[in-house]
């Protein structure tokens, strides 16, 4: 790779971090260790950055790396998934709302409770908004895997959260608060 | 309410109810990318920002 394809892979590689720390916290649960496994990341994307190819998909390419080095490590981090006690919840300074963060609470112990594969890829589609092609190209797996992994992901959550009509999830309880005290 | 007419409504719950958590989802999401990076990132990031070739 020449130096200005360099730089280009470069910049690319640095626009993605906050996705991939977003990625990375949604999975594992725990800020230390997400935060290890996007440095990680980072550095052996950049001492590989010769077998990228200009032209693919950068993101897919790094989501790949992360994703590979979550799942050879999900023993070590299982543990803080199920075990976890909202600690980085708790350091989410943008979440002042007790209702907002209850529900965040709600929906992080729900995803904990999905099987790895379909929280990765409900994740990687439905948060992170990649393609079924893209989440397919990451996950190493057919496109209709990942339609079947979300579709049951999707089921499952619900399930979980004991969710029988909109208004019994969320952030609308925080709304019909605040709409409650604007109308009083 | 008919079957049929049940069936409809429980579908039109059902794509509500995910319509609902894919909102939850993305917001989770965007809450997450917005937060700042710890330092040891930062760090990282500035160190390959002013030099752009392998670490």
């Amino acid at each position: 790779m020449n130096t200005a394809n360099t730089a280009w892979a470069h910049e690319a590689i640095l626009a993605e971090v906050p996705k991939l720390r977003a990625f990375a916290i949604s999975l594992c649960g725990n800020l230390d260790q997400a935060d290890d496994f996007v440095q990680e990341t980072l550095l052996r994307a950049w001492t590989h950055i010769d077998q990228f190819q200009r032209g693919t998909n950068m993101a897919a390419w790094l989501f790949t790396i992360l994703r590979n080095s979550l799942r050879s490590n999900y023993r070590k981090y299982r543990r803080e998934i199920e075990d976890a006690d909202g600690s980085y919840a708790e350091r989410m300074i943008t979440h002042p709302e007790q209702n907002g963060r209850l529900e965040f609470e709600e929906l992080r112990g729900a995803l904990a409770k999905l099987p790895s594969d379909q929280r990765e890829t409900l994740i990687l589609v439905v948060a992170s908004g990649a393609s079924y092609e893209e989440a397919a190209e990451i996950c190493g797996c057919r496109v209709g895997t990942i339609k079947s992994r979300v579709h049951r992901a999707r089921a499952r959550l619900a399930q979980i959260l004991a969710i029988d009509s909109v208004d019994d999830f969320a952030p609308d309880r925080t709304t019909q608060a605040v709409l409650r005290g604007a109308a009083g | 309410m008919t079957p049929r007419s049940r069936d409809k409504e429980n579908a039109r719950i059902g794509r509500d109810v995910q319509a609902k958590i894919g909102r939850q989802l993305r917001a989770m999401y965007a809450e997450l990318i917005k937060q700042q990076l710890p330092e040891n990132l930062r760090e990282l990031v500035r160190r390959l920002s002013v030099a752009p070739q392998r670490p």
